[in-house]
Order: structure tokens, then C-alpha cells, then sequence
């Protein structure tokens, strides 16, 4: 668990070295400019990842390893409050996808094409699109990537994206210093 | 009213998001279908979009099963934990210009925090079912939490972490100690006491695996033997006068058994000039002797209650181990297989006199050990070691042991230095002679390097006061020379040139002494 947690906090710094607040408006407004999957592309693909394995979801769903397990952690859960971890499951995989969708491609941010000033809001749904898209990203890997084992997920975590995570740590606050481009 | 607000304010956000989870759910189940060549769930309305709902419905009019050994609150408390957790995490989610339940300015760490506290639903739902299978299933992923990074990082780390923290402690009480000059004596002794215990831990975490047999005996004689610097800053000169005072004692002691004892003792022994400079400065030859043991020798206590001390050190030095036999009797003996010799003490009395001799000037801890049994066994009072001082020659007999001078061919730089297993006798050296301590390279042990040639000119004059004993003098009795030449520029003389030959000479009169 700490694993990965250690790689989505290291990709959510990095989001906030380059805007220079932990404010999620902040943030999106931010990105007027650019949206922050063009330059950090590299920490898009860490918090991706990572963010599976938070949700829990394939290809690091150990938790509830059907063919190995009976159901996993609530196999003894029943009826309504099995309702309540389906329904807890599924609303953090919206949150984290809307959360991906706010931090790297612009949340409610659209082309100028569509802003307007009627009583339509297309804010909202603009980023329910992205959310979508992150979605889709998200099922998508379920169908097609198989579950990985335990220690290879630890073995990836800690040996490979976590250096990673850390050298762009580094990268990214120097390049930004370096152009004199850095956030107070 | 504001009250109602701000409930339909999150009742607004709340209840779309659970319509949004269960429409991503037939979404999740119709791309499956899709990616498996399959129709999906296509009955209940239009395309099969209200099959969450049917589904939902079903489960919620299902009876509800509660395992009965499991622990009921954790049991309810999980489902409901998790679903909190997650759901907590939109209000600072913005939808819009100013769609925002809260804006909070720390929203992503907020997010972050909920995230993973998700994780105690988990463990609680695993936990309160009291079944295998959900234990496993909460226990597999979070296990790097729980027990491997216990084992593999914090493990070492923490122990890492606790030895330099207790040091810079023992630092800081060694500072405030030496500001605040406490006069009281049982402030001094709380003081003492603690300092002492702490750096007893610390000692042993570094060699607990070799003292894991030796724990109990050890552990009173660190604690004890690491108070000591820390009272000698406050009684200096009654310890010393002690010292010095037992060591006079116990050499007229060893002299009397010696003379009763059928083994040649010193009196009998051809008096030479060497034996005869033993005398006068009996204190030298017990620090240069304790100095050797520390680095070269050790004491034995066999199960019978047979205790010895045996010296290794190689063939060359065959002069320096029959000084020793001179004065303590004993046997040298070829080490098979090595070009080493062995001097091995093993009758009583000679044996007490050079353990009365070396006591309160061993340093070393595994020796300071080895050295407690045996006064604990012949009822010595095992002295512990002052603060060594640039007027010790224990350090020369410690170089005896351990050190060696090496001339570096390519720049001809002289370094002097002592090779160690742990850097806790060496780092004294580096305040007192210069120097510093290197972490060897090709194994896992401590160098303690001196090249500045001011340090080693000032070490020379060391050595000349407390001379070595070992071949390694003449390498020392060479380093003037090797100066004298270098300052000419011969080591960088062209080649045929008369200075080169010079130095070639140099070079070839120093490997002779080669150890």
C-alpha cells in the first residue's frame, strides 16, 4: 500500500512543484496555458499507474483476487452493505479519474470555441468528458491486462517507478529554476 | 436554513455521483463484453443501461448474513468506513467556476490523506469477517506496510537512524554537561548513567551479533567502559594518579610471583638495554603492549577455565614477540600455512602479571570483553580505559598491529594508515594525530589515513618518543629520507637522471621492507 501511495503523492508533488499550489481550482487555472500532460507526460504515466493500484483495480486488484481468493477482503459482506464497498469502489474510481482529469489535462478548462455566457453550463460537463475518458482508461485495463503478483508489484513499485518518481522530483523543480520559470 | 443549504448543496453532488458509479459499472461490464466478444448484459431497458439499478435492488431486498464469530462493529463499520472515505473526497473536486462544495487551498492533500485512509476499510472488513480468504485478501496488498518493510526497510533504517541518535544525544549531554559543570554528584551520576546505557545500546545494535552470546557480560562492561570518557572530564587527575597508582602496585606484585615461578621471568632473562628502557618506562611498555593486544592478540577462556592471550603477527616481527617473551615467558610458535608467527602466554603467572599490565589500557571492546571473563575469573578489577592522549604509546603499538605505510607509485604520496573492523577506535586518532577515517572500499571495514605531511612529520616525532617494535620501523625510520628525496623533485626526475637513480634506490630499499 505504501508502495504505491509513495508514487502518487511523488507524481502529485511533482503537479504541485510546477503550479505552486495544493488549491484544485488553483491548479486547473494553472493550466490555461498548457495542459500539464503535455510537459509532464512522464508523471502522467506514474500517477496512472499508481492510481490503478490505489482504486485497486486490475492489473494490481490483489485485494479481491477472484480466482485465488473467494471474493477477496468482503467475502463474508452480503446484500446491502455490499452495496456499500460496490458503491465505495466504483465512486474512488470516478474520484480518481476526475482527480487525473483536473490535475493533467485541464479539468473544466475548454477551447475558447465553446465558452459562453448562456445559462448552459459546459463546464461540468466538459470535465464529466475527461472524467469519461480517464474511465474508459481505466476499464480498458481490466479487459486487457492480466493481474500481476504480489512481489512483482513490489519489486516494480519500489525498484523501478519509485526511482523514477524521485528522479523527476528533481528534474522537474531544476528545469524550472534553470528558466527562471518557477512558481513562488 | 443555511444548515438545509449547505445539506442540499452536498446532496446535489452526493447523488449524482452515486447515479454516475452506477452507470460506470454497466459501462465497465458492456466494454468487458466488448473486449471478450460477448452482447453484456442487454435486457433490463434500453440497451441494458438499467441493469446497475436492477442489481442493486436485488441485493438490497437480499437478507443480510452476518458471520457469527465475527466482531460486529469493525463487520458494519468497514462497508460504511469505506464508502465515507471515498465519497468525502469530492467536496473539494471543482466542477466549475466556483463548483465547489469547499475550496479548500489544501484540497489535494486532502484528497490525498482520504485516499488512503480507504485502506482501513479494507483491513477492517478483512479483519472482522474472521475468514481466511478476506484476511488474505486485506493482508497480500497492504503486506509492505505491515511486515516486509517492517523487515526490510525500516528494519535497518530505523536501526541506522537509532544509533546516530543516541549518539548526537550522548554528544549533546557531553556538551551540556561540560557547560552547566554540574558539581552534583547524583546529577553526575544520572548523567553518567544514562549516557552510559545509551551508548551501550548503541554499541551493542552495531555488534549484536557477535556479542548476542556474550550479552549479558558485555552489556556491563560497555555501559561501564563508555562512562568513563564522560568522568574523566570531571575528575581528570584523581583517575590518572589512580591509574598509575595501581599500575605500580600490580608490577611489584608480577615481579614477586615472577620470581617464585619456575618460568625464566624478566630478572633472569639477559638484561639488554631494551628490557632495561622496559623498566624505567614500565607505563610505555604497558600501553604499547595493551596497543598491540588490541589490534593483533586475544584472550581466551576455555569451558575448563584454561585462559591464554596469543599475539599473531607476521614472520618479520619475530623481535617484537620475543621482547614480550622475554618479559611474560610463553612460547612462540610458526603459524601452519602462513608466514606468520604465534605467541602464545598461557601459565598463570606470567599470565596475570601482563593481564595486571595491559588492564586500563585495552580499548578495543571486543578485547575489553574477552579481557572481562578473565578478570571476572582470577577476581582482577577490571580497569577501563582513560581518554587516550597524544602522549600514549598505545597507538604504537596499535600501528605495530594493524598499521602499515604504503608509498603510492604513481605519485609517489606517503599515507600511513590503520585498517579496523569498526571505526570506534578509530575515530579518536583523527582529533588527536590528524587524519581522517575512510570506509574501505573492498570490504566492510574503517581506514584511518593520514597523507598531510605535516601530520605525518608530527608522527614521526610520536614514534620517536614511543618507539615501534615492529619491522614497520624502518619503513618509518625511511619516510625523512623519502621527504628529503621528494622535496628534490625525484619522484618526478626524468628518467636516467642521477636523481631518479636516487630514487629508484629509495624505492628499492623500501619494498625490501615490504609488509
Amino acid at each position: 500500500m505504501i508502495s504505491y501511495e509513495l508514487i502518487l503523492s511523488t507524481a502529485v508533488i511533482i503537479v504541485v512543484l510546477l503550479s505552486g499550489t495544493f488549491n484544485l481550482t488553483a491548479i486547473i487555472e494553472n493550466q490555461i496555458a498548457i495542459w500539464y500532460i503535455v510537459p509532464l507526460l512522464p508523471v502522467f504515466i506514474l500517477f496512472f499507474i499508481s492510481i490503478l493500484a490505489e482504486t485497486s483495480r486490475t492489473p494490481f486488484d490483489l485485494q479481491e483476487a477472484e480466482s485465488e481468493l473467494v471474493a477477496g477482503f468482503f467475502t463474508e459482506h452480503s446484500a446491502i452493505i455490499f452495496v456499500f464497498f460496490f458503491l465505495a469502489e466504483y465512486c474512488s474510481i470516478v474520484l480518481m479519474s476526475s482527480l487525473s482529469a483536473i490535475l493533467f489535462t485541464g479539468g473544466w478548462l475548454m477551447p475558447e470555441l465553446f465558452v459562453n455566457d448562456t445559462i448552459i453550463n459546459l463546464q461540468a460537463i466538459i470535465l464529466g468528458l475527461k472524467t469519461c475518458f480517464f474511465i474508459f482508461l481505466f476499464v480498458h485495463s481490466r479487459a486487457t491486462l492480466p493481474r500481476i503478483r504480489y512481489d512483482q508489484l513490489i519489486i516494480v513499485m519500489w525498484t523501478q517507478l519509485l526511482p523514477i518518481a524521485i528522479a523527476l522530483t528533481i528534474l522537474v523543480p531544476s528545469v524550472l529554476v534553470a528558466f527562471n520559470i518557477a512558481p513562488l | 436554513m443555511t444548515i438545509l443549504f449547505n445539506f442540499l448543496e452536498v446532496l446535489v453532488v452526493l447523488v449524482p455521483m452515486l447515479l454516475v458509479v452506477a452507470f460506470v459499472t454497466i459501462v465497465e461490464r458492456k466494454m468487458l463484453a466488448a473486449a471478450q466478444r460477448r452482447v453484456g448484459p442487454n435486457i433490463v431497458g434500453v440497451y441494458g443501461v438499467l441493469q446497475p439499478f436492477a442489481d442493486a435492488l436485488k441485493l438490497v431486498v437480499k437478507e443480510v448474513i452476518v458471520p457469527a464469530n465475527s466482531n460486529k462493529v469493525l463487520f458494519y463499520l468497514a462497508p460504511i468506513a469505506t464508502l465515507i472515505f471515498s465519497l468525502l473526497g469530492w467536496g473539494v473536486i471543482p466542477f466549475g467556476e466556483g463548483l465547489v462544495i469547499f475550496d479548500f487551498s489544501l484540497g489535494l492533500l486532502y484528497t490525498l490523506a482520504l485516499s488512503s485512509l480507504g485502506i482501513y476499510g479494507v483491513l477492517f472488513a478483512g479483519w472482522s469477517g474472521n475468514s481466511k480468504y478476506a484476511f488474505l485478501g486485506s493482508k497480500w496488498p497492504n503486506e509492505d506496510s505491515n511486515d516486509l518493510l517492517q523487515q526490510t526497510i525500516s528494519g535497518k533504517f530505523t536501526y541506522k537512524l537509532l544509533g546516530t541518535l543516541i549518539v548526537s544525544c550522548i554528544r549533546c549531554a557531553i556538551k551540556v554537561k561540560i557547560l552547566l559543570t554540574v558539581n552534583n554528584p547524583q546529577v553526575t551520576k544520572a548523567f553518567n548513567s544514562w549516557v552510559g546505557t545509551s551508548e551501550a545500546i548503541r554499541l551493542l545494535s552495531k555488534n549484536i551479533q557477535n556479542l548476542n552470546s556474550l550479552l549479558f557480560s558485555s552489556l556491563r562492561t560497555l555501559s561501564l567502559m563508555h562512562t568513563w570518557p564522560l568522568m574523566i572530564e570531571k575528575y581528570p587527575t584523581s583517575i590518572l594518579n589512580l591509574n598509575t597508582k595501581l599500575g605500580f602496585k600490580q608490577y611489584g606484585i608480577s615481579t614477586l610471583t615472577n620470581n617464585k615461578n619456575q618460568d625464566p621471568p624478566c630478572q633472569l632473562a639477559p638484561v639488554s638495554s631494551e628490557i632495561r628502557a622496559l623498566r624505567t618506562r614500565r607505563g610505555e611498555w604497558n600501553q604499547w603492549l595493551a596497543g598491540l593486544i588490541d589490534g593483533d592478540g586475544s584472550f581466551y577462556l576455555t569451558k575448563k577455565g584454561y585462559a591464554s592471550l596469543e599475539i599473531t603477527m607476521d614472520l618479520r616481527d619475530e623481535h617484537a614477540l620475543q621482547i614480550i617473551k622475554n618479559v611474560y615467558g610463553g612460547s612462540i610458535k610458526l603459524v601452519s600455512n602462513a608466514n606468520a608467527l604465534r605467541y602464545c602466554l598461557r601459565h598463570k603467572s606470567g599470565f596475570l602479571s601482563l593481564v595486571n599490565d595491559v588492564n586500563g589500557n585495552i580499548r578495543n571492546s571486543y578485547r575489553l570483553v574477552q579481557l572481562n571473563k578473565i578478570c571476572v575469573k582470577y577476581n582482577i578489577p577490571l580497569i577501563y580505559p582513560s581518554k587516550l592522549s597524544f602522549d600514549n604509546a598505545w597507538l604504537a603499538g596499535f600501528f605495530d598491529a594493524d598499521g602499515s605505510i604504503t608509498i603510492n607509485t604513481t605519485n609517489g604520496q606517503l599515507a600511513i594508515h590503520i585498517s579496523q573492523n569498526t571505526a570506534e577506535l578509530l575515530e579518536p586518532l583523527t582529533s588527536l594525530y590528524g587524519g581522517s577515517v575512510y570506509i574501505n572500499r573492498s570490504g566492510p571495514s574503517f581506514k584511518w589515513y593520514i597523507t598531510k605531511r605535516e601530520d605525518i612529520l608530527n608522527i614521526i616525532k610520536y614514534f620517536k618518543k614511543y618507539p615501534s617494535r615492529s619491522e614497520k620501523k624502518q619503513r618509518l625510520h625511511l619516510i625523512p629520507k623519502c621527504y628529503e628525496l621528494q622535496n628534490l623533485g625525484a619522484h618526478k626526475a626524468a628518467e636516467g637522471s642521477y636523481l631518479n637513480k636516487s630514487w629508484q634506490l629509495f624505492i628499492a630499499k623500501w619494498l625490501k621492507y615490504e609488509n
